[in-house]
């Protein structure tokens, strides 16, 4: 396949959104989620000391991602334009969802559900309506949303009994499923953009 | 008014060999691409990359930036203003020429 309308099209989308479609960089933080909850779960313990070594650990592996991405792919610089979408995205997303999510989460009295639809609307947004394509930003700045959110609430209702309940668990895994599914999915989608432009004979055309 | 077909004649050369047209159309979407990016997505060997760059060097539709990050050397592309015009005027051609082939009968070509 030549370099056709569409094809440039999708090259143009994934060079200006680069970083963001480096989805391996995230499969660390989705496989802590899912094996937090599973053992959770499974075992009905919190494994506090191993949660924050496992965390430290995993910390270092998105800088090892970045690494082998550099080295694969090379590096790509947004335009400032760009650069200040994005920023502006990611305040009002931050805004939005955080905003929406604790509404939910006082209404409904139940962080657990919420987080869990959260996670899953997120995958099934980032699947369907995106059509894969990279959505770190916005998700990242929904999940980074949710700290003050929550950090508030255990301000306000401090009994926390909505807050551990066992659903929160499985909150863990459905958002680690969700992380995951997108972080490959984007992946894909670099690995398959990025690949090189066959080979024409211009005095042909 | 010229066939289709015809109009392809006139399409930029320079712009439109494939690799160069994938380099200009990826820079278009981004402040600056380093060397790597650009040979992973043409799948040129680094000499035949060099030879593209320097030619969309000389006709001033890029500058090439060469630097080092680290103990590394890293080149970085970005597109000028020509460039920029070069490749949205070039794109236009195509989707242009894309619509007129669609609806071009070969009647019309007859006297």
């Amino acid at each position: 396949m030549d370099l056709d309308a569409r094809r440039a099209a999708r090259v143009r989308y994934v060079t200006s959104r680069f970083t963001a479609f480096q989805g391996l960089t995230r499969v660390p933080l989705a496989l802590l989620c899912l094996a937090y909850g599973l053992y959770v779960v499974t075992t009905g313990e919190t494994p506090l000391v191993a949660l924050v070594l496992v965390t430290l650990a995993l910390a270092v592996a998105p800088m090892a991602m970045d690494r082998y991405y550099k080295r694969a792919f090379g590096s790509v610089t947004p335009t400032p334009t760009r650069l200040l979408w994005e920023v502006v995205t990611a305040v009002a997303n931050f805004a939005v969802v955080g905003l929406m999510i604790g509404a939910m989460v006082l209404v409904l009295r139940a962080l657990a559900p919420v987080l869990i639809v959260a996670g899953v609307g997120m995958g099934i947004w980032q699947l369907l309506v995106w059509r894969r394509h990279a959505v770190v930003l916005p998700s990242s700045v929904a999940f980074a949303a949710l700290l003050p959110v929550v950090g508030l609430l255990l301000l306000l209702f401090p009994d926390r009994q909505w807050v551990e309940s066992g659903a929160g668990n499985w909150a863990a895994v459905a958002t680690g499923v969700a992380v995951l599914i997108g972080g490959v999915l984007d992946h894909l989608v670099l690995t398959r953009t990025v690949r090189p432009i066959e080979r024409v004979d211009v005095s042909a055309l | 008014m010229s066939q289709p077909f015809e109009e392809l004649a006139s399409l930029d050369k320079l712009v439109h060999e494939p690799a160069r047209l994938a380099v200009l159309t990826a820079l278009s979407a981004a402040g600056s691409a380093d060397f790597v990016f650009l040979q992973r997505l043409t799948g040129l060997n680094k000499g035949t990359l060099s030879s593209h760059l320097s030619k969309l060097e000389e006709a001033g539709m890029v500058q090439i930036t060469k630097q080092f990050r680290g103990k590394t050397p890293n080149t970085a592309v970005q597109l000028t203003n020509a460039g920029q015009t070069a490749i949205d005027q070039h794109w236009q051609q195509i989707n242009a020429l894309h619509e007129a082939a669609r609806h071009w009968r070969p009647d019309e070509t007859k006297p």
